[in-house]
């Protein structure tokens, strides 16, 4: 696809130009081309600013946020895999990873599958909470990863519980 | 002739601002001395009448702005690093207020569409993957996603704007 003058084409063609320069999947050149562009076209930079948020809307879709007690609660609404290629662990980063929170509870009870990338986010995000003088505790593994984290030792460095009230409760201790 | 009014020199230097966040991330501590440089050397460049072409500014500006990226990038390669014991705080993390507000809005966003259109949207603008393979994915043609596409669009055009009238309404 030729990027040059992305609003002389298609809007359709525009969008996917767009598409990739968000998701990072454009060439470098390809991305000095369109830069070149919005920098001296005011339409193409507001459909650029549209997308982008549109986008975000998208990546933070499959987790939910709300705070409790001064403790936010991070739970997955569908299914979801924290494995090496899955969106979700992305998402994860991104809200505990870029966020100011520092005492924070992911609800594992959606979570059917880990690997050793998602094993590793959450040390992760155990690491930087600990680094921000806060906590992480877990919430409703199922039995497979309930099993993966014990294997692991995870289970002994990030708190595991079953029940919401008492994983709340232990942030008062 | 170039448009030297103060709304055009701020919506340059918001997508200056743009560009520049794309390439170094939001940790970068530096991110308006970078876009007040460009625009330092751009309007420099501008009054001593060197910009040959003058239906390619956003090109020129581009250049310009790379300059001024590489130049940073050589120069932090070559300082010593932060000092441990006087951290820089990091100004990629929003006020927590902003934060709040920010993840509202997205589930304010949330609520208005579909579940199959948020599928496809995402295979678009998450996964990087082309128009045609969406639509054989879907068993779509070109005209129903570009309704799915347009109409999602709009409606974040429409959040969109009320949001930046809203924001400047509170500047103000």
């Amino acid at each position: 696809m030729d990027e040059g003058m992305v609003c002389k084409r298609e809007p359709i063609e525009r969008e996917q130009v767009i598409a990739k320069y968000l998701s990072r999947s454009l060439d470098a050149e390809a991305v000095e081309e369109f830069e070149g562009h919005y920098l001296g076209c005011d339409e193409c930079f507001d459909e650029l600013q549209v997308s982008e948020r549109l986008a975000a809307d998208l990546r933070a879709s499959n987790l939910a946020w709300n705070q409790t007690e001064g403790v936010s609660v991070l739970r997955f609404k569908t299914n979801a895999e924290l494995t090496h290629s899955a969106q979700e662990l992305d998402e994860l980063r991104r809200e505990v990873l870029e966020q100011s929170d520092s005492r924070v509870i992911i609800d594992l009870s959606h979570v059917t599958r880990i690997d050793s990338a998602g094993l590793g986010q959450l040390m992760s995000c155990y690491s930087h909470l600990i680094k921000n003088r806060g906590a992480l505790k877990v919430l409703n593994p199922a039995p497979e990863i309930r099993k993966l984290l014990d294997m692991t030792g995870l289970s002994t460095v990030i708190p595991t519980f079953q029940d919401e009230r008492e994983a709340l409760n232990s942030f008062k201790n | 002739m170039m448009d030297l009014s103060e709304p055009s020199i701020e919506r340059l230097r918001l997508k200056l601002r743009y560009k520049v966040l794309y390439h170094v991330g939001h940790n970068c501590a530096d991110i308006d001395d970078l876009v007040q440089e460009t625009l330092v050397r751009f309007f420099r460049a501008e009054q001593r009448k060197i910009i040959r072409n003058t239906d390619e500014l956003g090109a020129f500006l581009n250049g310009v702005c790379r300059n001024v990226i590489l130049e940073y990038r050589r120069r932090i390669r070559r300082e010593p690093a932060i000092d441990p014991d006087n951290p820089i705080p990091d100004p990629g993390i929003r006020p927590e207020a902003d934060v709040l507000e920010m993840r509202d809005a997205i589930d304010n966003g949330l609520k208005e569409l579909a579940e199959r259109d948020r599928m496809i949207l995402r295979s678009l603008y998450l996964e990087g993957k082309e128009k045609e393979a969406i639509c054989k994915e879907w068993k779509m043609t070109d005209a129903q996603f570009r309704v799915v596409l347009f109409r999602a669009k709009e409606r974040f055009r429409r959040a969109y704007t009320t949001e930046m009238k809203r924001s400047a309404v509170e500047e103000h």
